[in-house]
């Protein structure tokens, strides 16, 4: 027997609390280990000390109404008092335990509902915009592609500065790192759209357009830029009418009308 | 320890009796140290040991219809007593944790200037009572009935209302807990 498994059992052992066959492995153990002989001497010895704390004493008197004040409480429950005072809830709820934990409650609550309201109005009001000002354009294309938040994207406005403001800052990741990645591809496809489209006094335009070839990864997006420029002549925001799925499986925006602002 | 020999109270399912009340009162005398005692070493105060213990005979009475329940009355008591301690203790360290009770910090282990050196058997007495009370609840009330009030381990489980092999598992970690704790003054 090792000295941690003898370990386990000295207590028993020492107690009285083990069965013949571990008693004997313990004792044999014991018989050629030191450290655990001394264990074993302290666990006798802790034995024998709470054996002394046992049935301590009261001080003299200590029990005399000890019955009488069993009884006395007995009897009041037997024969109810009058309604005795008791504190309201509102007292007790403001007590300072309850102050503390009550306000971390509320306070929280207010953070949780701010928290959701906020993802809610990004979700329900302008989702796109809301993707393309936090430059969230995996979220973007996930969205897309989830069933359930692509009728948020429908009718919702964007505007022509914010689409030019992102093909930059996706230039910018270009040249960084050299090329772009296929989540960052699908997000331009999204984005830069391309193609005939009508206005809402049925103009034909060209609703931005990238040069892009993905499988050879060039990406013009100087062209990009002057394509979406051209939407300005249509107004300063875009609506989105419909969404599509793009050959390359990503869901993008296949449909839009510009709207002339004030 | 033969107490389950010493009283056998079955009280008859009837409205209070003049010989109940009587049969009530010799239970009371008869446990009221033991019980106080264990609440005594749970609570490490007399008074609210004596609070504890009254309270547990008061539900003991309340009980007095159901016989099955109240026949091992000893066992049912102490149950009674230990989980009202336990509720206790909890209570109280719930009520440190808001208000960060500094006069409560015992400083009894912290004094050792020798620790080597042989101290009192009463200093001992005080080092080892202190060091039990910061046993978790569970584990400091098994160790008191078995190590300190010398019940047996089937006794115990049937009070603390648990396995045996709970019981030794619990008792393990508090002797070892305590062995620990007192090491530098245990003889070896």
């Amino acid at each position: 027997m090792k000295c941690a498994k003898a370990q386990k059992r000295i207590a028993f052992l020492v107690n009285g609390e083990i069965d013949a066959q571990h008693r004997h492995e313990v004792e044999e153990h014991l018989r050629r280990c030191g450290a655990c002989q001394a264990l074993a001497a302290q666990y006798k010895d802790l034995a024998q000390r709470a054996r002394t704390l046992a049935s301590p004493n009261a001080l003299p008197g200590f029990y005399d109404t000890f019955f009488q004040k069993i009884w006395s409480q007995i009897s009041r429950e037997v024969q109810p008092q009058a309604k005795v005072f008791q504190r309201s809830p509102l007292w007790t709820a403001l007590r300072p335990r309850y102050a503390v934990i009550g306000a971390a409650v509320i306070l929280t609550g207010i953070v949780a509902i701010f928290l959701f309201s906020k993802i809610a109005a990004q979700r329900r009001q302008a989702p796109l915009e809301a993707y393309l000002t936090q430059r969230n354009f995996q979220g973007l294309v996930q969205a897309l592609a989830d069933p359930r938040q692509r009728p948020f994207f429908m009718q919702d406005s964007v505007s022509v500065d914010l689409l030019i403001e992102s093909c930059e800052f996706l230039e910018l990741i270009h040249k960084r790192h050299g090329q772009v990645s296929q989540p960052l591809a699908e997000a331009l496809q999204i984005i830069l759209w391309e193609g005939q489209r009508r206005d809402d006094r049925g103009r034909a335009f060209t609703a931005g357009g990238l040069p892009i070839n993905l499988l050879a990864g060039q990406l013009d997006f100087k062209a990009a830029v002057r394509n979406i420029r051209r939407l300005k002549q249509f107004g300063a925001k875009i609506t989105l009418l419909e969404v599509g799925q793009a050959w390359t499986g990503a869901y993008r925006i296949t449909s839009m009308k510009g709207t002339q602002t004030p | 320890v033969n107490w389950r020999i010493l009283v056998s109270t079955t009280v008859t399912k009837s409205s209070t009796t003049k010989d109940q009340v009587i049969q009530f009162e010799q239970i009371v005398n008869h446990h009221q140290r033991r019980l106080v005692a264990l609440a005594f070493h749970m609570l490490g105060n007399w008074e609210e040991a004596r609070d504890q213990a009254q309270e547990a005979f008061v539900r003991f009475w309340q009980q007095r219809h159901q016989p099955d329940e109240v026949n091992a009355s000893f066992a049912y008591l102490a149950r009674v007593v230990i989980n009202l301690c336990i509720d206790r203790l909890r209570k109280r360290d719930r009520h440190r944790l808001f208000f960060w009770d500094m006069d409560e910090i015992d400083t009894a282990l912290i004094s050792t200037e020798e620790p080597e050196r042989a101290v009192e058997n009463d200093e001992l007495k005080n080092l080892l009572e202190s060091a039990v009370t910061r046993l978790k609840p569970r584990q400091k009330a098994i160790f008191i009935l078995r190590d300190i009030e010398g019940y047996s381990v089937a006794e115990t489980a049937e009070i603390i209302g648990g396995s045996e092999n709970n019981v030794l598992v619990n008792l393990h970690k508090a002797r070892k807990n305590l062995r620990k704790r007192l090491a530098p003054y245990l003889k070896m």
